[in-house]
């Protein structure tokens, strides 16, 4: 679609030319218009059911942190702490937020100490798409890891684009909102030759975070309440990414990445009965990770290296920790990992295409953690792949192999973990803008630090969870209309379980559960004349099965995952000003595994409508969007005791030169 | 088959979810249970049984509020129950048979466990480590008893003193410290007055009579062999400060007609069974008991005054509600219910 559109903007750019050149009479060489090359993956024709959000659909819903782009897609659970600063993990499908994998650049982002990445420390300001692919991305060049996610959020950034003769853009965007937010950010993007480009966007984003919420003293909410401020709430975040756009020669391209982020988040904590005074809870984190890319295409092969380092740095400090020595708790990680990739694809006849790719990751953390304070994971994994397709049949399959080390401090044994994995789909056009899909997946991932040497009593030899998703769909393109539906089943075996041991600061971890997650992702979208509408609906049985023994849980759906969530957003694109509409809408969940009516959390709807309109200036375009989000000032907890903004404003400006 | 898929899940989409209501067997006795809760989910509960039935959460029922984060400790004394709620900073005071409780906020002071003398009543607290003394005619503080550096956990009130478990702390980086001493408190005075060397890591200390006391210790880990080390339990004699170990590891305890009765069990799937015991104080012979009992995840452990009724609280694998089971003296089961949370201590009143 981007391209799309770029190609229109070429075409109206050099028809408005050519005709003022025509006026003029006079014979000119138009410079050439420069066309991204940068695609997002498509939706609809993929055997992988994908959801993408541009560039351009992230800037119509005032989008600023990654979570704000997925929580509006199908299957998504967001797990979200509250706030603009508040922790965000993602479920997708019922599957643990540790089976998906964010990529960014290609790159799949490793978080071996916990193994959640918070997509609030992620920003989508200079991204050209977000997308979700279930299984994994249907491209020819994926790197091992991405083969091996259970789902893949990809975070690509933008490619910069010059006209004509432009040499230099720049952007500037502020946004501001309630409750603190503040959010400047800066684009530059330069060509310094016919090969070389680069682009430079900071950003730093601020928030108090100190909204109102309501208080209800008993699980029914019918009872005694109060009204309160969410206090120890603010958070600021600096964020840089440098890139490098080097064309080496045609189909030759090599790209670099330079990032860095530091920030501080204030943790308000859970919201406790009676305690008002504010949390001492606080962490800091500071990241740089330097990445290369190089990708050579021919007619009838490819190859991709990816490369990276990275090293973060994470602290956690509470100066009110009651039952600690002097109340006091401070704990700091330090992670570095090396990772290298390498991946080819082959066009082996006209109906079958090849390819494979090998991984390798070292991954390093030291903390001042007590006890098995320094931890090394080794991992190689490798993917071996092909694509057949006849008339209108498109088959694929891979196989993934898996194999990781361990070596602790102070333990003896060296845990290591070995599996091969498959992966089959086959896709069926019938008719042209028809799809029918199918793909089986086996997945598994390997315990992460926490669960295996940090805060338990004592380091068990867990095994690495298993799942295993079908998925069947159709997808169905048409010329103002497009919509997909998706039955699925995944099987979770092996479920790590964490329990409080006898004391709240070391846990046990079991692998004790069995989850069943039968689900349904339907999309649909309308583009008519200035009116374009998009919905989604999800319905996800996802239950228990450990033990039939055991009436308090089995066959109870797992917790914070709802049986029936959706969403969908409207926009009118008028002549004076664009308005448009987001909504949310989320069933009951439960808390905890038992569901009991104590531990039911109430549905809930969350709408926003906004209104943006571009002013045309002498030297650039001012872009101004204005946002009522939670219009209905719904109270609200997506994570219990973490209750979520009402209503609040947002104001955003974009200023292109 | 994707019509039969779809088929498939529009006849589970009508299928309802569980939601198992308590079982209600009489238990026989008026029963209050105390449910600590998950630290966090401000689930703490008080639950009642009667001969009318069971309210799993009659805090709630009655005062239209929740009991707060993390229940810590319950005593009955003079138609009243009190109850320390720890996360929540609070100390209820409920009026029986009624329900309504005044709630007396202590801040941060992290009250724990509770003992009552003298009108007084007593309470550990982690900040400062202290106890304090409660007026329960005005439900005031009065004073505070600073103890030493580590955590205070369970009291015992005995002719005029107090005695007060300490059991461990950890530094900011997670490394525990453990103490391995009982404080003595003067009433009067509320200074430490002395102190008694027990095992490592004690925990609660319970009156037996007017001469005795029991106490069990947790011991520490082993950061080597990954074992806890130097667990038990041991009868303190008052008037000498004689400590006199049972070679009984207890995990949790209670004291019914002059003998001790406990339990000891393993927070790891794959640590050894879970043994029921009665202790006698005087010859210090441990004899195991209720022979029939199936609860090998216990949480609480309390015998009715004339020794015919053993209260067991399962933990609910501490993920899920747990249940209230009692047994005859032979350990043939007498009834269950279910209760809440982390069920931590059973009384009669």
């Amino acid at each position: 679609m981007t391209r799309l559109l770029h190609r229109l903007l070429a075409i109206l750019i050099l028809c408005a030319a050519a005709t003022d050149l025509a006026a003029q009479d006079t014979t000119k060489v138009l410079e050439q218009v420069e066309v991204s090359s940068q695609r997002a993956p498509s939706t609809l024709r993929t055997a992988a059911p994908t959801q993408v959000a541009t560039a351009e659909s992230l800037e119509k819903i005032g989008a600023v942190q990654l979570s704000d782009a997925v929580r509006q897609m199908a299957g998504v659970v967001m797990k979200d702490y509250g706030g603009v600063g508040g922790m965000k993990t993602v479920s997708v499908r019922g599957l643990g937020s540790q089976f998906s994998t964010l990529v960014v650049d290609g790159v799949a982002v490793d978080n071996s100490q916990n193994g959640q990445v918070d997509l609030g420390r992620y920003l989508v300001g200079n991204a050209a798409y977000v997308s979700l692919s279930q299984g994994h991305e249907q491209s020819d060049l994926l790197s091992a890891r991405a083969y091996a996610a259970g789902n893949v959020i990809s975070l690509e950034s933008a490619e910069p684009r010059f006209f004509l003769a432009e040499r230099t853009n720049l952007k500037a965007g502020l946004e501001a909102g309630s409750f603190g937010l503040l959010s400047p950010s800066l684009l530059w993007e330069q060509r310094w030759s016919r090969r070389l480009k680069s682009s430079l966007w900071v950003n730093y984003l601020r928030s108090d975070g100190d909204y109102p919420y309501t208080l209800y003293y008993t699980a029914s909410r019918t009872d005694s309440s109060s009204r309160e401020v969410r206090q120890h709430s603010a958070m600021h975040m600096l964020t840089a990414d440098g890139s490098l756009f080097y064309t080496i020669g045609s189909g030759n391209t090599l790209t670099a990445k330079l990032h860095y982020t530091r920030g501080m988040h204030q943790l308000p904590g859970h919201v406790v009965y009676y305690r008002p005074e504010p949390s001492a809870q606080s962490t800091h984190e500071e990241a740089a990770f330097a990445q290369a890319r190089w990708r050579l295409v021919r007619p009838r092969w490819k190859t991709q290296v990816l490369g990276k380092v990275q090293t973060t740095y994470d602290q956690f400090e509470d100066s009110a920790a009651t039952g600690m020595r002097n109340n006091y708790m401070e704990n700091h990680y330090r992670q570095h990992e090396a990772y290298l990739s390498g991946s080819a694809a082959w066009e082996a006849t006209g109906w079958l295409d090849v390819s494979g790719a090998v991984d390798g990751d070292l991954s390093h953390l030291a903390s001042n953690l007590a006890y098995r304070n320094t931890v090394s994971r080794y991992s190689v994994v490798g993917a071996v792949a092909a694509k057949a397709h006849y008339g209108h049949f498109e088959a694929r399959a891979n196989l993934l192999a898996t194999a990781s080390t361990d070596r602790v401090v102070d333990l003896d044994t060296t845990p290591t973990y070995r599996r091969l994995s498959p992966y089959a789909s086959l896709m069926w056009t019938p008719a042209e803008g028809v799809a029918v899909r199918y793909f089986y997946k086996e997945t598994y991932r390997v315990p992460n630090f926490s669960e295996l040497y940090m805060f338990q009593s004592l380091p068990r030899n867990l095994r690495p969870e298993r799942a295993r998703q079908h998925n069947i769909g159709l997808s169905y393109m048409g010329a103002t209309v497009a919509a997909t539906v998706d039955a699925y089943f995944n099987r979770v075996t092996d479920k790590i379980v964490a329990r409080p041991g006898q004391n709240m600061f070391y846990w046990s971890m079991e692998n004790l559960g069995l989850v069943h997650i039968l689900g349904i992702d339907a999309t649909a979208s309308l583009h008519a004349g200035p009116f374009e509408m998009q919905c989604n609906y999800t319905f996800a049985h996802a239950v228990d099965r450990t033990n039939p023994e055991n009436p308090k849980t089995y066959g109870h759906q797992i917790r914070y995952t709802p049986r029936h969530s959706g969403g969908g957003s409207a926009r009118w694109n008028g002549r004076w000003v664009n308005l448009g509409l987001q909504a949310m809408v989320v069933g009951h969940r439960y808390a905890y595994q038992q569901n009991t009516a104590a531990n039911r959390l109430p549905a809930y709807c969350d709408l926003g409508i906004g209104a943006d309109r571009i002013f045309d200036l002498p030297w650039g375009t001012l872009r101004v969007q204005v946002q009522v989000l939670n219009l209905l000032d719904v109270q609200y907890e997506v994570v219990q005791f973490y209750p979520m903004m009402g209503r609040n404003f947002k104001l955003s400006l974009t200023y292109e030169l | 088959m994707l019509i039969a898929t779809l088929a498939m899940l529009a006849l589970t989409a009508c299928e309802k979810t569980p939601e198992p209501e308590p079982t209600g067997d009489t238990l026989g006795q008026n029963l209050l249970v105390l449910n600590e809760g998950v630290w966090g989910g401000n689930n703490a509960s008080l639950t009642r049984i009667g001969a009318d039935g069971v309210d799993p959460d009659w805090f709630s029922t009655v005062n239209h509020r929740g009991l707060g984060d993390v229940a810590q400790d319950l005593v009955l004394h003079n138609n009243h129950a009190y109850i320390t709620v720890w996360g929540s900073g609070s100390l209820e005071a409920i009026s029986l048979p009624d329900g309504h409780s005044t709630r007396v906020d202590l801040g941060k002071r992290g009250p724990r466990y509770m003992a009552i003398d003298g009108g007084k009543l007593y309470i550990t607290c982690y900040n400062p480590h202290s106890v304090v003394r409660v007026d329960l005619a005005t439900l005031e503080v009065e004073a505070e008893c600073l103890l030493g550096g580590y955590n205070p956990e369970g009291i015992a009130a005995v002719d005029g003193r107090l005695y007060v478990a300490s059991d461990n702390i950890a530094d900011s980086n997670g490394l525990y410290r453990y103490d391995n001493l009982l404080y003595v408190v003067d009433e009067a005075t509320f200074r430490v007055v002395d102190s008694i060397v027990v095992g490592v890591n004690p925990q609660k200390v319970l009156r037996v009579d007017d001469q005795t006391l029991v106490v069990n210790y947790l011991g520490q880990w082993n950061t080597t062999t990954y074992a806890t080390e130097g667990e038990g339990s041991a009868v303190v004699d008052l008037a000498t400060h004689t400590v006199r170990p049972t070679g009984q590891a207890l995990t949790n305890m209670t004291v019914a007609g002059g003998t001790i009765y406990g339990y000891v069990r393993s927070y790891e799937s794959q640590g050894p069974a879970t043994r029921y015991v009665a202790i006698d104080p005087q010859t210090l012979d441990v004899s195991t008991i209720l022979p029939g009992c199936t609860v090998d995840q216990p949480y609480a452990i309390d015998v009715s005054a004339d020794r015919q009724h053993f209260y067991i609280a399962s933990d609910g694998e501490r993920i899920v509600d747990g249940d209230l089971y009692s047994y005859r003296p032979d350990g043939t089961l007498e009834g269950r219910s279910e209760v809440g949370m982390l069920p931590s201590k059973v009384v009669q009143y």
